[in-house]
């Protein structure tokens, strides 16, 4: 999301940072501004390119349906 | 040159079966051919004019010792954009774009190997971790140089696929010296854009090399254009790369690929697919790594090719 907490969709977001080895990929977030994925035990910093800059949050895996919020331009 | 010969004497015998995303709940598969020590690239038919950016970011040849106090520094970014992407070897690379059957999306890069065969990571095809298994479509985007749909930035056009590959190490317990998979296409696009030549090299042949990286990272153009950076062999196991070269997430599955010598074309020796967490801390390198194409790879990439009809002359 972006600052004022509006969906920012087709911004990419990669792993910047882990404590165990995770692929270089990035991940596209849909129209509702969402990205889904399953994480291994670990730590792992996110970061999201999109419209307004970029955003980072940190991580702890890997419990199901947990939200990952990062704030782009934040 | 370099000898093939002892190529297939260095690492432990390991057995690595080729595995399918299913079309049919019957599907059944040919036995593998054996793999070629060395497979030949093709420059692709549609220009012949030379890239300057190949004769001025591409390194060749092995380089001297480093110095220690190098060998740690890796943030600072040394990538260079490429726009002469209508070229090769630059054509050879395309920016994919994943979807998995839950809609999720993702972005990748891949590199022709033959005339209708895309090698990229074996995440790229099928991730637990991003797609819940297989994915469900990537459509390739050879060259693709910049965002939008029309020519100008897609020199190629582009073309998607349903058909994909990985190797059972891989799919059933995503270990990361197995991360590679395949794109099969329906149409010889890479008649048109050429393909990169594969070798097995032993880890005493890789010391040394200069090694060369080029794919579609997140961070900058919004995975739509191509950035390329290079740097020496750090470390070599029995079945990874290690080195200094500068990626970001998005440029998993691209070309790792030496130059033997100033007049020899581009030699694929393995495929990006970690940054530095995925690199183990005993190496005592702060490095980002690639699957390197062992003989058991080869032997997965060229049956791939094979599947898709093989290459010119075969």
């Amino acid at each position: 999301m972006d600052e004022t907490g509006a969906p920012v969709s087709e911004a990419l977001v990669s792993i910047v940072e882990s404590t165990v080895p995770m692929p270089e990929i990035a991940l596209v977030s849909d129209s509702r501004g969402s990205f889904a994925l399953r994480l291994p035990p670990g730590l792992f910093t996110f970061r999201a390119h999109g419209a307004g800059g970029i955003g980072e949050a940190e991580v702890e895996g890997a419990p199901a349906d947990e939200e990952i919020v990062i704030v782009i331009g934040g | 040159m370099i000898s093939c010969a002892s190529r297939y004497e260095e690492t432990s015998l390991i057995e690595l079966k080729s595995v399918h995303k299913p079309s049919s709940p019957f599907e059944s598969l040919e036995a593998a051919p054996e793999a070629p020590p060395m497979t030949v690239g093709h420059e692709g038919a549609a220009t012949t004019e030379v890239s300057r950016s190949l004769k001025q970011l591409v390194v060749k040849g092995k380089s001297g010792p480093i110095a220690p106090p190098f060998e740690t520094v890796i943030d600072r970014d040394d990538r260079s954009r490429i726009l002469e992407t209508d070229l090769p070897p630059w054509r050879m690379i395309c920016a994919l774009r994943m979807r998995g059957p839950n809609g999720a999306g993702a972005i990748g890069t891949g590199w022709f190997i033959g005339p209708k065969t895309v090698a990229t990571a074996g995440h790229c095809v099928f991730s637990n971790y991003f797609f819940g298994g297989w994915a469900s479509s990537i459509e390739v985007i050879p060259g693709l140089l910049g965002t939008g749909a029309d020519s100008d930035v897609r020199p190629y056009t582009s073309v998607s696929s349903q058909q994909f590959s990985s190797v059972d190490r891989w799919t059933e317990a995503e270990d990361a010296d197995f991360d590679i998979g395949c794109i099969h296409l329906s149409e010889p696009k890479g008649d048109e854009v050429g393909w990169f030549a594969l070798a097995a090299l032993s880890p005493e042949e890789l010391i040394g090399y200069l090694v060369n990286v080029s794919g579609y990272p997140a961070d900058r153009g919004a995975g739509a254009e191509q950035y390329h950076s290079s740097n020496r062999v750090l470390r070599v196991t029995e079945r990874r790369l290690f080195y200094e070269v500068d990626t970001y997430g998005g440029q998993s599955g691209a070309p790792v690929w030496v130059h033997e010598d100033e007049g020899s074309p581009p030699l694929a020796v393995g495929v990006h697919a970690y940054g530095v967490g995925g690199t183990p801390s005993d190496l005592g390198v702060v490095a980002n790594s690639a699957p390197r194409i062992i003989p058991e790879v080869l032997a997965r990439l060229t049956e791939w090719v094979e599947q898709d009809g093989g290459w010119p002359g075969d």
